[in-house]
């Protein structure tokens, strides 16, 4: 009853008009970001920044999320027609999506991303509702050891999570919390790597970091690129799917949202790893797995219910525990701090019409794009067709105004170009930006965490063993740093003994 | 040397650098840990990494697995020319404001970068400016005025 009471609070504070017109301008700069080529949602996120401090909280988050979950939607729309995904996210939709619209059954393929998307997505609200309360009562048990901890094993997951090298994913982690460092340290105030500089005595700026390794870097590699992208041309028809389709996709749907919310809510995972695993899950339960390649809408409805239940559970730890699991969450955190509200355990009662109001808000936002977005699937393909070069200056001017208007200062163009040229390299070099991104807004809470840990046990290190919740995230942080060498092994060691036992 | 193995060194003196400079702080100790103290162990923590990434990268470098893919060098020079643009950008913008910065930056990126004919360029270039002008104002955003200011 309680729940069900917060719910409507909710809603009576998302269907304000002001916070409407946010959803609504999220939804659809969202969906706008995910369409287009150039921009992703982490950049469009940061450049909305500035334009949201004359906005009241709430509809500032309300805002935010909505271009996140908005973009899911519209990079699905890129992946079916033109097989280039508009969203990170959306690369798996590309596999089956583009040979659906080849086949002229693009309209099915795009009605049933948008159906499963509307479908997780409110499973994810559903969850974040069941979920979110128990999990922020947890949390106001945590003291400093457990923050400590559990910010160490979100650092060995997404380390050990991350595509490609782990050396190298750790190193990025290592070099963001140590940019965290510069500036005035967060206890005792004393200036770190400052130089005499008074724009470093602030630390260096997150957005402009943000903008410069999502934003002008994306845009530096798409220079690289030539040519036009090739866009399926025959007319859009039957949006609806068919009885087939839904008896076809119904499981799929529901264990895309499944799998999708709970690996949201774990740290480094975002919503591309979920797209994957549901993609795969399908595949191995299908009758039919020659199907998929080659036009199953299964491998469409999968994938896209996970994304969007990715994006809903991943705001549990943001909303509960105030650590964002991935980077779009940790703009997120950013855009929370701008306007002076911390999220954690105690959001829930120290600003509920913002915790539930962003809660509802999401429910009212993926019918909006549910409605948005069949209906205007033709403006959407038109604008796959404006060309590259006439986008990526008008990019390039958002994020160069976007960054000056955050202090009024030239020096975040300057940081946000050096971040640029930094995540152009690390991208050449196959470097991955998240790690680092993550690690820098995390650092300074987790410095405070262990320094304070410290204090209060004298200096023994033994506290964060002691403390029970602490030791198991310890203790999962370590497993996870040997199960690369532990897994061989034991089967290795499995593999004498059968050997030994032998037949006869 | 690979590119890897570049990385693993600037890696290694990065974090021997960050060490020394954060000895420089006051360290505490392990009871009342100063603001030297967490930036000092990140830096060890960095020189293992970087250590332990370059003995993998010269391993891997005699067994021949560093290949790096690279951009064509005429692609590479569109980003480095656009980057100096842009730091052009920053620099002229509060002294000659919004407007005038503005315009000659998209000139410069359209015209100069993507090469497209100089009168076309220039009349997208005012186009982008006005209409860039006008949502920024409506959004409230603070631009610098420059030459402009009364």
């Amino acid at each position: 009853m309680d729940v069900l009471h917060s719910v409507l609070y909710g809603f009576s504070v998302s269907l304000q008009p002001a916070n409407l017109l946010a959803c609504f301008a999220g939804v659809v700069i969202g969906t706008l970001v995910g369409v287009l080529p150039g921009i992703g949602s982490v950049a469009a996120m940061s450049l909305l920044f500035p334009v949201t401090y004359t906005m009241s909280p709430t509809a500032a988050i309300i805002l935010m999320a909505g271009v996140y979950y908005g973009a899911m939607y519209g990079g699905s729309t890129t992946s079916i027609l033109v097989n280039i995904p508009g969203e990170a996210a959306s690369v798996v939709t590309c596999l089956d999506g583009h040979p659906l619209a080849r086949q002229g059954r693009g309209g099915a393929a795009l009605g049933m991303a948008a159906f499963g998307s509307f479908i997780a997505g409110t499973l994810g609200v559903i969850g974040i509702t069941v979920l979110a309360p128990p999990l922020a009562r947890l949390a106001l048990r945590f003291g400093p050891p457990e923050i400590s901890s559990l910010l160490f094993l979100g650092f060995t997951m997404i380390s050990y999570l991350a595509g490609g090298s782990k050396l190298k994913a750790a190193a990025m982690a290592l070099l963001g919390l140590l940019l965290g460092t510069v500036g005035l340290d967060p206890i005792v105030g004393t200036p770190r790597f400052t130089y005499g500089s008074v724009t470093l005595l602030d630390g260096i700026g997150f957005v402009p970091m943000i903008m410069g390794l999502f934003g002008i870097a994306e845009v530096l590699l798409n220079l690289e690129r030539s040519g036009q992208p090739e866009i399926v041309q025959s007319p859009i028809r039957g949006v609806l799917p068919t009885r087939q389709d839904w008896k076809d996709s119904g499981g799929a749907i529901a264990r895309g949202s499944v799998l999708g919310f709970f690996l949201g809510i774990l740290p480094g995972i975002g919503a591309i790893v979920p797209t994957f695993l549901s993609y795969g899950l399908e595949k191995r339960l299908s009758k039919h797995p020659e199907r998929f390649g080659a036009g199953a809408i299964e491998g469409v409805a999968g994938p896209e219910s996970a994304n969007n239940a990715a994006a809903a559970g991943s705001l549990i730890p943001l909303l509960t525990l105030g650590i964002p699991p991935n980077v779009v969450m940790a703009v997120l955190l950013g855009a929370f701090l701008v306007h002076g509200v911390q999220p954690g355990p105690l959001l829930m009662q120290e600003h509920p019409e913002i915790f539930w109001g962003v809660v509802t808000s999401m429910y009212v936002g993926n019918a909006m794009l549910l409605a948005l977005n069949l209906p205007l699937i033709g403006l959407w393909v038109q604008l796959l067709r404006v060309p590259y070069h006439i986008l990526f200056p008008l990019i390039l001017l958002c994020c160069m105004v976007g960054a000056y208007s955050v202090n009024s200062n030239v020096w975040d163009i300057v940081t946000m170009l050096l971040f640029g040229a930094v995540g152009y390299w690390m991208k050449q070099w196959d470097y991955d930006p998240v790690p680092l991104v993550l690690a820098f807004v995390l650092g300074r809470m987790a410095e405070e965490s262990i320094r304070q840990s410290l204090v209060l046990s004298r200096g023994s290190l033994g506290i964060f063993l002691a403390r029970p919740l602490s030791a198991v995230f310890l203790i999962t942080a370590a497993l996870l740093v040997l199960l690369p060498w532990l897994i061989p092994q034991g089967t290795n060691l499995l593999r004498k003994l059968q050997r030994q036992d032998g037949p006869g | 040397m690979s590119k890897d193995t570049g990385t693993a060194g600037f890696l290694l003196l990065l974090g021997v650098t960050v060490s020394v400079e954060a000895g420089k702080l006051p360290f505490g100790n392990l009871s009342t840990p100063g603001p030297g103290f967490f930036p000092f162990c990140l830096a060890l923590a960095l020189c293992l990494v970087g250590l332990l990434f370059l003995l993998h990268s010269l391993t891997a470098a005699r067994a021949g697995q560093n290949i790096s893919p690279a951009a064509e060098s005429g692609k590479r020079g569109k980003a480095v020319w656009t980057l100096l643009v842009l730091l052009g950008y920053a620099a002229g913008l509060e002294p000659m404001g919004f407007l005038a910065a503005t315009f000659l930056v998209m000139l410069l990126l359209y015209g100069g970068i993507e090469r497209r004919r100089w009168p076309v360029a220039a009349g997208g270039s005012l186009l982008t400016t006005v209409l860039a002008y006008a949502l920024f104002r409506l959004l409230q955003v603070r631009l610098p005025e420059g030459l402009w200011a009364p």
